[in-house]
């Protein structure tokens, strides 16, 4: 009996456990039905063409689907150079037609970022992505350059004499075929308007592209016998690449890696994270001995992010062989791989190839996700529309216990998700369906699809979730611009004969250990981290560095390059990690220190630890490289102690499309931002002022105030007069009576809406242009605010912070270190090494030289650079005097006191006053300087 | 001076031994402190030779400077309320938990430790205090309607003092946990039978009169670790608070020491600052021995 008991239960027990598993899983993935039909992307762009202001490509071909296509190819030559900034009419004669646009054509520009243009037909902008065509450049490989130990160094690119032919194809790579231009009946105009360096034009022409057959097609006339020849070319010589960014590489983890590295840098690879923007391709040069049917191969490494696969178009002789070839999907992997470009079923494809000389180029695409990618970049732009008018009802921190009937004030934004829903959910399935599974794109789409399907349900919950719904946003755009980026590296391109293998991707295991040992015991004897010759230490100026590795190498490589061939004055360069008041106590300091905080050269000349510079005899020659004010704050006593290296300054940005929908300008003086408070917080929206921690917000406003900080040389502060406390006035009451944010991260929510206006250092430019690419074209920068005078103009001060050089007193090569200086800060120096730098790290790595010249022609386009100059004409610098640390602190301390404790303006600046200027009269009896008593 | 050679020869095996570690000590320990005290009595801008002033530096800390008073007083109050407060806690914490099984214990003596191993790892407190309305704490009481502007509790000086002794109090518990745990692993398990015979009664009796006078060294270590950390704290503050805090509501000797050396190069009057700090923590320590005499008597 008991025995009977015990199995009953021993039974049920199982069952129970059985069935909750299966509920369990039910539960856990029972809502999601995996897709099985690949969804058409292009119903889901249809649905969404025509609901923007702007009218973009997938909007403007749907009103065009009627018109056919060009017949014939019509060609214009004309020889024009088009002027940056400057437009070219070309007058065209067709039948109503729609046509691909070519041109040919040269950029003319001494420096080597892309040329670009835009163009317009019939006065018009035919669509959003017609503002901007990038022109590619072609580089030819230089010489190698080798240092005394046989170190490889980056080789200066020449740029190739031929016209570059380009066809007019989106340059953010989301549509795969070329752009198609409606052109009426009878007579058009086609404008062309350089953004970006001089255009020489030779020709443009009108076409209809065709599409390119696909293998099946082009293998039917393949011959029946082969005998063709394998050949292998080294990745790291390309015959020309379309950027400079795309670098040699010396791969010292693989011994199959030709050249292996042996402990000293030899290039043995190509590309990397510098080959990565869509339109940007190398070619190779192959000298095929015999006819026949190859297989192509490559070896390459894409490591770069986890699971992502990256694309390209490949090309011989400037042709697509056929239309599999338009996208080659290079897969993940940590470790290196070979491939011979095959079919779905494995099948090697073959090349027909004639004895002689072939170029394959390797062009970035974003291959098929360009379609989703497209789709997912609509509905984003979709959603954060939706997101701003949810704002402007609720604020960005709505109270979650308020009801703010959404369904009665925001039918609209409804309509918005319901339609996205259906969008994004078809763009996971797809996604899905293309990679054979989920990933982090799928998991961020079904997040916010998850998201949009409550709103609807219960929209009451959006104020709740509205911050997680915008960082769900902020997701899903960093998702599309992590996939954007294609990163490769290849090794080597071989053509092979069907029986050959590819190089091997990876080396056995002895053969491996055998490399790492031998490179383990070369460690000892070869210093890796050095390149260059090391000169001798008494000789050459010592320079230090406190900046990256990519500053030193490029530094470094034009310091060996252009300085020392030219001036016979060698210089031993050192990157260092800051210390050079240890460094100067020691008395083992450098000749030069660059890249100074904009303190620092003042409280060591006090100290007599720095050569006064004005002494040299070209130094007014120098010194009229800058704008006069940043020379300010290495004055001290009469010499100057430093010369600027960067500049930055504040402007302001605004959101234009933010702006024009609340129906506000963009703000001009202090009374106008007054009035646009008022506007922006009752859309519940904020005006992002510089952060408190810093002096420069109050000196903007008492500058403007046409008051200083010191008076007497630095003697006493002037901050407890009239304008001083008018400017405290006016800089707390925007807290204490505008409530604005004393803490905030401005890119965030600049780019979300909250902060559609705001004052920020003008590098932020950068970043935005980076991290930002969903309000790409929907901002601007503007000058700062400014105070109306009397006579009616505006004074729009903004703060300018500088890094300098600085040579020490102690340096027993003054003349040649100046020399240096010198040659650094020219234009021409300044100009190269940020390009240089530009190229290695992108835009968000822009160098921001203060020397005038070289910023113009750095690649700011026109209107930005139109403002910046103006803005840095009114820039000034605060004066550095001894003691002046504690005008900083106090500045603070005054800002913080009448703000938290409501004190007194007047008062709390007197009290602080008086502190201030005794440590000012304290450090000025330490230097011997003259004092007040 | 006969019988000290004698001695030398009769351990010159001992001194041997000794060599590298004293020779290290008085290197990087010994000298610079010999070092400061000298350069306390002198007006030394690192750039410049040093001049001789006399008590000068002394004189003026005492009679004519505010902010070392306000900086003598935050960090006393600080070294009170957050010395014995982890110590006592960190006594506590280690008894209680070693009476847990042995899989647990490991874990949560790791979970404690961990902070004060791990760096900057206090930084992460920044964003709980972050004066933006999204910073955690910020949000959190927004959202529960208690507020309805953020705290800037890391520059308004009414929050700014509770602020730091929260992070520094979870930052120096560690040490001085991991040294009481191990003392409890210590004691001898048959004297707690033994004391169980002569009639302790119950567990505060055994903590008092057996497991605490048997851990004297790890408290002794524990509060000379406590002492010393208190009076030089300084780090948590200016990370959290900027250098110099807000009129320098959190500014300790320590910030004070940095604001005369980093920013105002005047290192004689660092030195000056380092001398008392170091004359005040022997003090302490002296007066901790003689405490610790008399427990579990």
């Amino acid at each position: 009996m008991t025995i009977q008991k015990r199995k009953i239960v021993k039974i049920s027990a199982i069952v129970l456990a059985l069935a909750l598993v299966v509920v369990l899983f039910s539960i856990l993935f029972g809502e999601d039905e995996m897709p099985t039909k690949l969804p058409d992307l292009n119903t889901a762009v249809s649905q969404m063409t025509g609901t923007s202001s702007v009218v973009d490509y997938d909007t403007y071909m749907s009103a065009k689907t009627d018109v056919a296509d060009i017949k014939a190819r019509q060609d214009y030559s004309q020889n024009v150079t088009v002027k940056e900034g400057e437009s070219k009419t070309f007058t065209v004669d067709v039948n109503e037609s729609l046509a691909s646009l070519e041109l040919t054509y040269k950029i003319l520009a001494d420096n080597n970022t892309d040329g670009s243009c835009e163009i317009k037909i019939n006065g018009e902008r035919p669509f959003r992505e017609a503002a901007e065509f990038v022109l590619k450049r072609n580089w030819l490989s230089g010489e190698n350059k080798a240092d005394d130990r046989g170190n490889e160094y980056t080789i200066p690119l020449n740029e190739s004499n031929d016209y570059m032919k380009a066809v007019f194809y989106d340059a953010s790579g989301l549509h795969l075929t070329p752009f198609k231009f409606y052109l009426k009946e009878g007579k058009n105009e086609i404008i062309v308007t350089s953004n970006k360096g001089d255009i020489e034009i030779k020709n443009i022409a009108l076409f209809k592209y065709e599409s390119v057959p696909s293998y099946k097609e082009v293998s039917k006339n393949y011959p029946k016998t082969n005998n063709a020849k394998t050949v292998t070319i080294e990745a790291e010589r390309p015959q020309v690449r379309t950027n400079a960014s795309i670098t040699e590489l010396c791969d010292r983890s693989s011994v199959t890696t030709i050249p292996a590295f042996k402990g000293i840098q030899k290039w043995n690879s190509l590309g990397g994270t510098g080959w990565n923007r869509v339109g940007q391709s190398v070619s190779f040069k192959i000298n095929v001995e015999q006819d026949g049917l190859y297989n192509l191969g490559f070896r390459y490494k894409n490591n770069f992010v986890s699971g992502l696969s990256t694309y390209r178009k490949i090309l011989i002789d400037g042709k697509i062989p056929f239309s599999e070839m338009e996208t080659v999907k290079f897969n993940y992997d940590t470790d290196w791989q070979s491939v011979k470009l095959s079919d779905e079923k494995g099948n090697p494809y073959l090349y027909h190839l004639k004895k002689g000389e072939h170029t394959i180029t390797l062009e970035v695409t974003l291959g098929q996700q360009a379609s989703a990618l497209n789709v997912a970049q609509k509905a984003l732009s979709r959603l954060n529309e939706a997101y701003r008018k949810i704002i402007m009802v609720t604020g960005a921190t709505p109270d979650k216990y308020r009801d703010y009937q959404i369904e009665k004030n925001l039918p609209e934004v409804l309509e918005i998700f319901k339609e996205q829903t259906e969008v994004l959910e078809s763009l996971s399935d797809w996604l899905y369906l293309q990679n054979g599974g989920k990933g982090e794109g799928t998991a961020k789409i079904d997040e916010i699809v998850r998201k949009l399907k409550e709103f609807n349900k219960y929209p009451e919950t959006l104020p709740q979730y509205l911050a997680t719904f915008s960082s769900n946003l902020t997701g899903l755009s960093d998702w599309i611009q992590s996939c954007t980026s294609q990163p490769l590296t290849i090794d080597c391109v071989q053509l092979l004969n069907p029986k050959d293998e590819t190089r091997e991707a990876k080396a056995g295991f002895f053969k491996n250990l055998s490399h790492s040992a031998e490179l383990f015991i070369r460690s000892f004897a070869d210093d890796y981290g050095v390149i260059g010759s090391i000169n001798k230490e008494n000789e050459s100026v010592e320079v230090w560095l406190t900046l990256g590795r990519d500053q030193y190498q490029i530094l470094k490589e034009l310091i060996d390059n252009e300085f020392t061939p030219e001036s016979n004055i060698p210089v031993n360069l050192k990157l260092v990690a800051g210390g050079i008041l240890q460094a100067t106590v020691a008395g083992i300091e450098p000749d030069v220190n660059l890249f100074n905080p904009e303190g620092t050269p003042m409280n060591f000349a006090a100290r007599g630890a720095l050569l006064d510079l004005s002494k040299f005899d070209n130094y007014n020659e120098v010194a009229s490289r800058f704008a006069p004010q940043t020379l300010v704050p290495y004055t001290y006593n009469g010499g100057v102690y430093g010369i600027p290296l960067t500049q930055v300054y504040d402007v302001m940005f605004v959101r234009d499309d933010i702006l024009a929908e609340i129906g506000l300008k963009a703000p001009e003086t202090w009374d106008d931002i007054y009035n646009c408070l008022t506007i922006l917080q009752q859309n519940n929206m904020e005006f992002a002022f510089p952060d408190s921690g810093t002096v420069n917000g109050f000196a903007m406003l008492l500058f403007q105030n046409q008051s200083n900080l010191y008076k007497d040389n630095g003697k006493r502060v002037d901050i407890n007069t009239e304008a001083g406390i008018e400017a405290f006035s006016k800089w707390t009451q925007l807290y204490s009576e505008y409530s604005l944010l004393l803490s905030y991260n401005f890119v965030n929510r600049f780019r979300s809406g909250d902060m559609p206006i705001g004052i920020a250092d003008y590098s932020t430019f950068n970043t935005l242009e980076v991290s930002a690419p969903e309000i790409s074209g929907l901002w601007s920068m503007h000058l700062v605010p400014g105070t109306m005078q009397q006579d009616g103009k505006i004074r729009n001060i903004a703060m300018s912070t500088t890094t300098s050089a600085m040579i020490m007193k102690t340096t027993s090569l003054p003349e040649q270190s100046w020399e240096f200086v010198d040659w650094f800060t020219t234009a021409d120096a300044q100009y190269k090494y940020g390009t240089a730098i530009e190229n290695k790290q992108g835009i968000s790595g822009r160098y921001s030289t203060a020397n005038v010249e070289a910023f113009g022609r750095l690649s700011w386009s026109s209107q930005a650079l139109e403002t910046l100059n103006k803005q840095r004409e009114t820039a000034m610098s605060i004066e550095q005097v001894p003691g002046g640390y504690f005008l900083n602190r106090h500045i603070n301390n005054i800002f913080r006191k009448i703000i938290n404790e409501d004190a007194d303006v007047r008062e709390t600046v007197n009290e602080y006053t008086k502190t201030i200027n005794d440590e000012l009269t304290k450090k000025r009896k330490e230097f011997g300087l003259e004092v007040d008593e | 001076m006969n019988k000290f050679v004698k001695n030398l020869k009769k351990n010159k095996i001992c001194y041997i031994y000794l060599f590298p570690f004293f020779s290290l000590f008085t290197l990087f320990t010994v000298l610079p402190v010999l070092i400061a005290i000298f350069l306390s009595f002198t007006d030394y801008n690192l750039l410049q030779a040093p001049q001789f002033v006399g008590f000068q530096n002394y004189a003026d800390f005492f009679f004519n400077d505010e902010i070392f008073m306000k900086a003598a007083v935050n960090t006393l109050t600080m070294a009170l309320v957050v010395g014995p407060f982890s110590y006592i806690g960190a006594l506590m914490l280690a008894w209680v938990l070693n009476e847990m099984g042995r899989g647990v214990r490991t874990v949560l003596v790791f979970l404690i430790y961990a902070p004060s191993i791990s760096g900057n790892a206090f930084m992460i407190w920044q964003l709980l205090f972050s004066g933006d309305q999204l910073g955690y704490i910020n949000s959190f009481l927004l959202n529960l309607g208690i507020i309805n502007t953020p705290i800037q509790f890391l520059t308004d000086t009414e929050y700014m003092m509770m602020a730091v002794i929260i992070v520094t109090m979870w930052t120096s518990m560690g040490t001085q946990f991991l040294s009481f745990v191990a003392g409890l692993q210590g004691v001898d398990q048959s004297l707690y039978e033994a004391g169980a015979i002569d009639g302790v009664r119950n567990r505060w009796q055994e903590l008092w009169y057996i497991t605490i006078p048997q851990m004297k060294p790890q408290l002794l270590f524990g509060a000379v670790m406590s002492i010393t950390g208190a009076f030089t704290v300084g780090g948590v503050g200016a990370a959290l608070c900027g250098t110099p805090s807000t009129d320098y509501a959190v500014h300790t000797l320590v910030n004070h020491m940095t604001d005369f050396s980093d920013t105002k190069f005047e290192f004689g009057d660092a030195c000056a600052i380092a001398t008392i700090l170091f004359a005040v923590m022997i003090l302490c320590n002296n007066l901790i021995k003689r405490l610790l005499k008399n427990v579990g008597t």
